[in-house]
């Protein structure tokens, strides 16, 4: 179903010509109202009419040719399909091909079968004119082969991917926590606990844990939670002895609301008899992908858009490769207010 | 020019290009964009572009003696030349206002600003950011609010207690101003705590927490009282600090460094010990003045609607002061 002008409209709550002419980057649209319309539109998945757009005609009736510079965002899952059928990833995509068309640049999803050699890779992206790399979240253990990653220019998105060694963007984790736990106090909850599992904490650097730990003694909560950090498990067996221990936890502890990571926890609370919010509120470190609505807003498309913004810079610079010095690019996260952890006071 | 949005043609004149290439359908093309940006940047090594480095420090010689401030600015300066650019050192004076220092800057032909570490709000009122492309060093400039370089502390705690364990010390401590790591937002802690848990490390020392600036003799009895406490209390076998002042009172308490109390500097360049970790200010200075380029090769002026802390990876320097036990 494509989404329309109309449909975009409907979501800002402004007529069908304020969205065109916000679309059109007219100077009679606020820069604000522009950037909100453009970000919501991309969200959506909009994508201009080409039957429609003057432009579009103007070019067909004089044929002219389309020599634009092509970004590869690298897909290397096992199932490919999946990786963005996370809501988080695809708003990476979405954010990142929203600003390489701004831009001039046409972002391609280009699949590398998980049994594909490296070279036919490499020499399918260079017969494709590809510039540089958007390397999507993908499991630690992934493999690329012998692949050359000095002919293009790199961004990373995420801490999954250890390698190559390029700039990478992602979200301040640290200060995300930070800003969440500190909100909850805010709203009036006492017994704040953090959900989540030791191995993802471990890998993302500890980030959360190590902020969660800092807000503890930054707002003098008397009753410091150590964190749930068990790991999640996919057996039958191993799931119920999660639940065992999820519940014991809560019983010792006491939390009268939880920042949780895990997508399967709120469920595994209901099923232990907790009611959201009414027993124990919970907010999710992450809107997307995990089942309550409110917590921490990564803003996985402004991530997006940045990380292509930064990968057209390097290419304008000719920096192939892995920089001798890699830098972490942190995104700000922000707060959602939601019904799963309402207000207190 | 005003395809991107040059200051140096009207606002009017500028849209109505804009349009009329809109209406054309111009798209930009990102090959010649960057053919333009190589030749600009030949053409540019005999007329070099400006950056200037703003300083408004009350004492302004005073930024480039901290050790680590100096060596973002030789980073930055070194730097500069191979995008096509000089950078100049400008004083902002204290009788001078925003606006007059706005002129002055576009009066020197400036395309892009650094601002490096102050202490306190920097006070722009109505200077038109939207003149420049900005990016601010360090976490103690607050604002404007643009993109920010600095290096990456929370890792760069979670390395060196790891080092400092390797090394074979038991009673790991750590000390830092309160108001410091609050303001920079908790990182030093954060960092801290998360290194304790992950190395399992028994047994588990609570941070000591310094007064920001000791103003008289009664706040410096008052903060040697509360290191001595801590010493005594919970006996560290090593220290890594992050206060200047630190080694000086661990050895006016009578403890020798490292025979007594091995010590490790958050910063090895101004923290008086040869131990501990290199926020590499140079390179802090260099990846600066690239972010800023790139920000002024794309026209991207002005407060960015989403600002990014830009973080670059601290190594470990041995020395003298906490030396390996094995």
């Amino acid at each position: 179903m494509r989404i329309t002008l109309k449909d975009i409209a409907g979501k800002v709550g402004i007529s069908k010509a304020a969205v065109s002419m916000a679309l059109n980057n007219s100077p009679r649209v606020s820069p604000k109202r522009r950037d909100e319309v453009q970000r919501i539109a991309g969200e959506m998945g909009y994508v201009p009419d080409p039957f429609l757009s003057g432009l579009a005609k103007y070019r067909a009736a004089k044929g002219v040719p389309q020599s634009q510079g092509v970004i590869a965002w690298i897909n290397h899952w096992d199932k490919p399909q999946q990786l963005r059928g996370y809501r988080e990833f695809d708003l990476y995509w979405r954010g990142a091909r929203q600003v390489a068309k701004r831009s001039g640049y046409r972002l391609e999803e280009l699949f590398w079968p998980t049994d594909g050699s490296a070279k036919l890779f490499e020499l399918t992206l260079i017969k494709r004119s590809v510039l540089g790399l958007l390397i999507p979240p993908h499991l630690p253990e992934v493999n690329w082969g012998g692949f050359d990653w000095s002919k293009f220019s790199l961004m990373r998105f995420g801490l999954s991917v250890r390698y190559p060694d390029s700039n990478l963007v992602t979200s301040d984790h640290q200060r995300a926590v930070v800003m969440a736990i500190q909100k909850m106090h805010e709203y009036g909850y006492q017994r704040i606990g953090l959900v989540m599992s030791e191995i993802s904490d471990c890998s993302w650097g500890g980030n959360y844990s190590g902020g969660f730990a800092w807000a503890q003694k930054l707002l003098e909560l008397n009753s410091a939670l150590p964190p749930m950090k068990k790991n999640p498990q996919r057996s039958a067996k191993g799931i119920a002895g999660y639940k065992t221990a999820l519940d014991r936890w809560m019983k010792k502890y006491q939390p009268d609301a939880i920042l949780n990571y895990l997508a399967e926890v709120p469920a595994y609370l209901r099923e232990l008899g907790y009611r959201i919010p009414q027993d124990v509120a919970v907010a999710g470190t992450s809107v997307c992908d995990i089942p309550v609505d409110t917590g921490i807003d990564q803003r996985s498309y402004v991530i997006g858009q940045i990380a292509a913004g930064m990968l057209i810079k390097q290419i304008g610079l000719n920096e192939r490769g892995e920089p001798p010095a890699p830098v972490r690019i942190l995104v700000e996260s922000r707060w959602q207010d939601g019904k799963t952890l309402p207000s207190r006071r | 020019m005003a395809l991107h949005d040059s200051h140096r043609i009207s606002l009017k004149r500028r849209r109505e290009i804009q349009r009329v290439a809109k209406e054309m359908g111009y798209v930009p093309d990102p090959f010649l964009s960057g053919l333009a940006e190589h030749t600009r940047g030949r053409a540019m090594a005999n007329h070099l572009g400006v950056l200037a480095w703003v300083n408004h420090w009350d004492a302004p010689g005073g930024l480039r003696n901290f050790r680590e401030f100096d060596a973002y600015f030789r980073g930055a300066s070194e730097a500069a030349p191979r995008f096509g650019y000089r950078l100049d050192e400008v004083r902002w004076e204290r009788d001078c206002s925003p606006k007059r220092l706005e002129r002055i800057l576009l009066a020197r032909g400036i395309d892009g600003v650094l601002i490096p570490p102050h202490h306190g709000l920097l006070d722009w009122k109505d200077f038109d950011w939207n003149k420049f492309s900005v990016i601010r060093f360090g976490m103690s400039a607050q604002n404007p609010d643009s993109n920010l370089v600095t290096s990456d502390v929370f890792r760069a705690m979670v390395m060196a207690i790891k080092k400092i364990h390797e090394y074979g010390y038991q009673r790991i401590g750590f000390t830092v101003n309160k108001e410091f790591n609050q303001r920079l937002g908790g990182n030093f802690l954060s960092g801290y705590f998360y290194a304790q848990t992950f190395l399992k490390l028994k047994p588990v020392l609570p941070p000591l927490l310094t007064i920001m600036t000791i103003r008289d003799a009664d706040e410096l009895a008052k903060q040697r009282a509360a290191l001595k406490q801590w010493l005594v209390r919970y006996k560290p076998d090593a220290i890594l600090t992050a206060d200047i002042e630190l080694p000086g009172m661990i050895r006016e308490l009578g403890y020798r460094i490292p025979q007594d109390i091995a010590v490790a500097g958050a910063t090895v360049l101004d923290i008086p010990v040869d131990a501990g970790v290199d926020q590499r200010p140079e390179e802090v200075g260099r990846i600066a003045v690239e972010m800023l380029v790139k920000q002024i090769n794309m026209s991207e002026r002005g407060k960015p609607r989403d600002p990014c802390r830009i973080l670059i990876e601290s190594c470990w320097q041995d020395g003298h002061s906490l030396p390996p036990l094995k």
